[in-house]
């Protein structure tokens, strides 16, 4: 009995061919890949719809005083309705400059914010001069006859 | 040596043309060839999936050294859950019974197909991994010296060895069956 050489034996055993692989399963490689394409797009469409969500309703944080925390329970919100005209009446009357104080202070106190704007542009009015004094603006804008 | 992109094409091609050996390497690790067809299908899902084959130059030996991965982390992660069954480890298979085929039977009778399967199993892991990869796979000893983390020598030592282990067993079963078909 011949040992056959090293390359003989080679070739004897690459005669033997390895069974043939089972076919990928490629279903399951493509619902991977629509699931995350499917996962992507949910993610997206959420996020677009937040954007146009806060785009239309823009809701400024009020900032709370301890007073107006007092101020914004449920339960004292009808009871506000008076007072709050009080004050728009006031506003009219007493016209103040707007600051962010101000502005948060006409959130708190507002049930919409539609009121808030109309109030806004009650406030911007002109102010009436008293009789006798003159509006520097309208001293400065006037041309000079020389 | 070349680059490119694992578009899901080419990624099928090259399951074509390796996925037989690679299985066969698969199988050599583990003893099951449901497990080796298992680890090599997620070997090639992965890549059709994530794309990763773009910066590997030389293809043949990733897709070895990934099958060998994924037979490993398949073998620990057996461990971490069953009960360990000495049987069923990869570094101590086999002289028992050939289970599954894993050669072709085309062309060629059933009984040496089993000797040589016999024959394999009998080879300690690392000689059986590098005798499927030279000559089924067709690596290189440096090929494989990358795959398993050894020289290229250490590689051609341990297959010249276990190659003389294996037609020594071979020839030992029957009246030199190699003999007689080569």
């Amino acid at each position: 009995m011949s040992i056959p050489e090293d390359e003989q034996f080679e070739e004897y055993l690459k005669q033997f061919r390895p069974l043939d692989a089972e076919p990928l399963p490629m279903g399951k490689a493509r619902g991977t890949q629509r699931r995350f394409g499917f996962a992507a797009g949910a993610v997206a469409a959420a996020a677009i719809l937040a954007a146009a969500v806060l785009t239309i309703h823009p809701r400024p944080k009020p900032v709370q005083s301890t007073h107006d925390a007092q101020a914004s329970s449920d339960a004292e919100r009808p009871a506000r309705a008076p007072q709050q005209a009080r004050s728009l009446r006031a506003g009219v009357e007493n016209p103040v400059p707007l600051t962010v104080n101000s502005a948060n202070a006409l959130l708190n106190q507002s049930s919409s914010i539609d009121e808030v704007v109309e109030r806004f542009i009650v406030q911007s009015q002109p102010v009436p001069i008293p009789k006798g004094k003159h509006s520097a603006l309208a001293v400065l804008s006037q041309e000079d006859p020389t | 040596m070349h680059i490119f992109g694992a578009k899901a094409g080419e990624v099928e091609r090259l399951y074509c043309e390796h996925g037989s050996a690679l299985v066969l390497f698969a199988a050599a690790m583990t003893g099951e060839r449901s497990r080796a067809q298992d680890a090599v299908h997620q070997v090639f899902l992965k890549l059709i999936e994530y794309g990763t084959l773009r910066q590997i130059v030389d293809v043949k030996a990733y897709l070895f050294a990934c099958v060998r991965n994924a037979v490993l982390n398949e073998a620990k992660a057996r461990q971490r859950n069953v009960e360990l069954d000495p049987e069923s480890l990869p570094q101590q298979a086999k002289p028992g019974p050939a289970g599954d085929p894993w050669f072709n039977p085309l062309n060629r009778d059933r009984a040496a197909e089993l000797d040589l399967q016999r024959a394999l199993r009998a080879l300690p892991a690392d000689q059986r991994q590098i005798i499927v990869m030279h000559i089924w796979g067709g690596l290189t000893f440096s090929q494989i010296g990358d795959v398993v983390g050894a020289s290229s020598n250490t590689v051609a030592s341990r297959y010249r060895y276990a190659l003389a282990k294996l037609r020594e067993a071979m020839c030992a079963k029957e009246a030199c069956h190699v003999n007689s078909r080569g």
